[in-house]
């Protein structure tokens, strides 16, 4: 095999599933009968059938890694599961080069009322370890899952996260050429996590290439550099995974954002940033153009600021700095300075609130349709750089020696 | 590994490429059997952790089916005489039954409990059917005692035919196991199916010359002539306890047209799989 050869060739993978139960074991049976015979698979979809994949292409080199995106039910697992060969696509193929290691269920075969260090050993031949393989990684795979005397207790009376801990102990040390992993790590508690993600890309530095599935950004900019944003079964949009995870939280957020207020006194009818790039600590104006239905004696605005993984980092009102403009019927622009905004890399949504003099009059809300993006340093989040959404201006001093009889609990005297 | 340097997953039919698929499935096979003997181990070990009782659990189908047999046959006042060589019969009987149904369920069985491993992992599937049988022949060696308190409690009992023995076992392990493959890509779908076999199951032992002497003539004379399991258990039992072995002809022809079919079946299975696990999902 060479190098150059893909590790992973997708090629026009399409799946048919159907919504209720009946039928689709009644396809299923006309399926596996049909396969049996050697006829051709059926063309298009039957009643009550839907595309769970539709036309999906892709290749993974060597020591590639990729992020599927995409809401529940967009037929990132139905992709796993044939890759990792447990069901079959109803049109294209896929080319599998080397020893898969698929982690879509941690776990799956382990035996509750047997023991950890029993389990690891079933485990282990299940995902195609042999036990002379097995032998020389034993010590490795207990030290991995660290459970310390849990080891040899029954599975039955582990935490999810110890089940978790062992599954991956077993499966990380697999080496495989092609490493399928299916949001299963979310269970696991953060340093644990932190040493899968650094095995994870142990296992990448020595060739393995990575499928990885996560509705997490943080693991999959952590383990992956690529991404395919898969919705409804189609594949919508591939590329760099930072920015297709800004992509793709956008729309997220767009498609759950509410519509305008209907009948109510003001509406915005459009925010402009001016500038809608800045560098971190840069300045932004914002135009917000407002409709008003009837004179309003006291118009207050909320402004908040939202990183598109929704995370809401600060809001504040117009009040707040006496600004509570009284505005007649007709078109209105007000003007907004956002002045050195502490963000780090990233896009941000400005979201606006129109309300008037009480706490419940709530005009309009001009939600997920303004985004500000902040082009400076590149986030890292393997612990080198700046990381998350807030700039913090800091400054360290020199290490200077201490004694402990000037180290108080309140700090040193 | 299980996996080969090169796999492709199409929608093609496998008949496209009959070799790949044949080369797949003894690959498979041969792969399996460290995965069998491992299930194996872990069932051993896991069944009796939750029980008292443990291997009595072994003993107790045969002894009671003979026990409630025994009673049958008192209430005939006519036929009091030779109770000893009676029981002696339907237990040896009912021991070599035992092999036989388990192994008609063996396939269902291993499959239904390993349905998260199934729709989660790819491995080789003749593993549990493998570590099945394995789990099988252990039960059949708890069971000696029993074979051997018949054949010590049985008149004539002669120990000429034992050469034969493993290739008898060998052919009710084999016929038995085809059966329950054939059943196997429905079962797995459809739940009807296992009761149901259960069910026959029970008919099939009291249609069965297991606990009676069969008759040349009427209903159960012809039924039984289309019945493998008559055969199977007959001759079995013959060669344990050197009783003349009237069918070792018919014997042959059973086990080796069950074979057959039993291979048929299973390749048909394995192009079913894909198709099942996609619709059972987890």
């Amino acid at each position: 095999m060479s190098d150059a050869a893909p590790v992973l060739e997708v090629c026009n993978v399409s799946k048919r599933f159907a919504r209720r139960l009946q039928t689709s074991l009644r396809y299923g049976v006309i399926d596996a009968l049909r396969d049996m015979c050697g006829l051709a698979t059926r063309q298009g979809l039957g009643h009550e059938e839907f595309w769970a994949l539709n036309d999906v292409s892709f290749t993974v080199r060597r020591g590639e890694s990729i992020g599927l995106l995409g809401a529940n039910g967009a037929g990132k697992s139905t992709l796993l599961k044939i890759i990792a060969g447990l069901i079959k696509p109803d049109r294209g193929h896929v080319t599998v080069r080397g020893r898969v290691g698929a982690l879509i269920e941690l776990g799956a075969g382990m035996h509750p009322l047997l023991s950890g260090r029993e389990n690891i050993r079933v485990n282990a031949a299940v995902l195609g370890l042999s036990q002379r393989e097995l032998a020389s990684k034993l010590d490795e795979i207990i030290a991995f899952a660290d459970l310390g005397e849990f080891i040899d207790a029954p599975v039955q009376s582990y935490s999810s996260g110890m089940r978790v801990r062992l599954g991956f102990a077993v499966a990380a040390h697999l080496e495989p050429d092609l490493l399928i992993v299916d949001e299963v790590l979310a269970v696991g508690d953060m340093p644990f996590r932190l040493k899968c993600y650094q095995r994870t890309l142990d296992l990448q530095a020595n060739g393995t290439s990575i499928v990885l599935v996560s509705h997490h950004p943080i693991d999959l900019l952590r383990v992956t550099s690529e991404g395919l944003w898969l919705q409804s079964g189609r594949l919508l949009s591939s590329g760099h995974i930072y920015a297709l995870l800004g992509e793709y939280t956008k729309a997220l957020r767009r498609s759950h954002a509410t519509g305008a207020i209907t009948d109510s006194a003001a509406s915005i009818s459009d925010v402009i940033l001016t500038p809608d790039t800045i560098p971190t600590q840069g300045q932004t104006e914002c135009r917000i153009f407002i409709t008003a239905r009837k004179s309003i004696p006291l118009l207050r605005l909320l402004v908040h600021i939202e990183s598109v993984d929704g995370e809401m980092l600060g809001s504040f009102s117009s009040s707040i700095k006496g600004y509570t403009p009284c505005i007649d019927t007709g078109k209105h622009l007000i003007r907004l300075k956002l002045l050195s905004l502490p963000l780090l890399s990233g896009d941000y949504f400005v979201h606006i609130s129109l309300h008037g003099p009480k706490a419940g009059d709530l005009y309009d809300y001009w939600r997920h349709k303004s985004i500000l993006h902040v082009d400076d340093i590149k986030p890292d989040p393997f612990g080198f750089g700046v990381y998350h959404s807030i700039h913090i201006e800091h400054e360290w001093l020199p290490p200077e020696a201490f004694s402990n009889s000037i180290y108080t609990s309140k700090g040193i005297i | 590994m299980n996996l080969a340097p090169e796999q492709r997953y199409g929608s093609e039919s496998v008949w496209r490429d009959p070799k790949c698929f044949l080369a797949d499935f003894f690959r498979d096979l041969g792969n399996s059997r460290e995965l069998a003997w491992q299930l194996f181990l872990r069932n051993l070990k896991s069944r009796y952790r939750q029980s008292i009782t443990g291997y009595i659990w072994a003993f107790v189908p045969p002894l009671a089916w003979t026990g409630l047999f025994a009673i049958l046959r008192l209430q005939d006042p006519s036929r009091a005489d030779g109770q000893t060589g009676y029981i002696a019969h339907v237990m040896v009987g009912l021991v070599f039954w035992q092999v036989f149904i388990e192994s008609v369920q063996i396939p269902m069985r291993t499959f239904s409990e390993a349905r998260s491993m199934l729709a989660k992992l790819k491995f080789p599937r003749e593993s549990l059917v493998l570590a099945g049988l394995l789990d099988v022949g252990l039960q059949f060696l708890i069971r000696l005692p029993l074979l051997i308190a018949g054949w010590l409690l049985f008149p004539e009992a002669s120990a000429s035919a034992w050469w034969l023995l493993p290739g008898l076992l060998l052919g009710l392990l084999a016929v038995g196991t085809c059966i329950g493959i054939v059943l196997l890509p429905l079962s797995l779908l459809y739940q009807d199916v296992a009761p149901a076999a259960a069910l026959a199951g029970g008919f099939w032992l009291l249609l069965t010359p297991v606990a009676h002497v069969p008759t040349s003539t009427g209903l159960m004379s012809a039924i039984n002539q289309w019945n493998p399991a008559a055969v199977l258990i007959e001759t079995t039992r013959a060669g344990w306890l050197g009783t003349p072995l009237l069918h070792i002809g018919a014997f042959v022809a059973v086990a080796l047209g069950g074979v057959l079919i039993g291979v048929i079946a299973w390749l048909a299975a394995r192009i079913a799989f894909p198709h099942l696990i996609a619709r059972f999902g987890s």
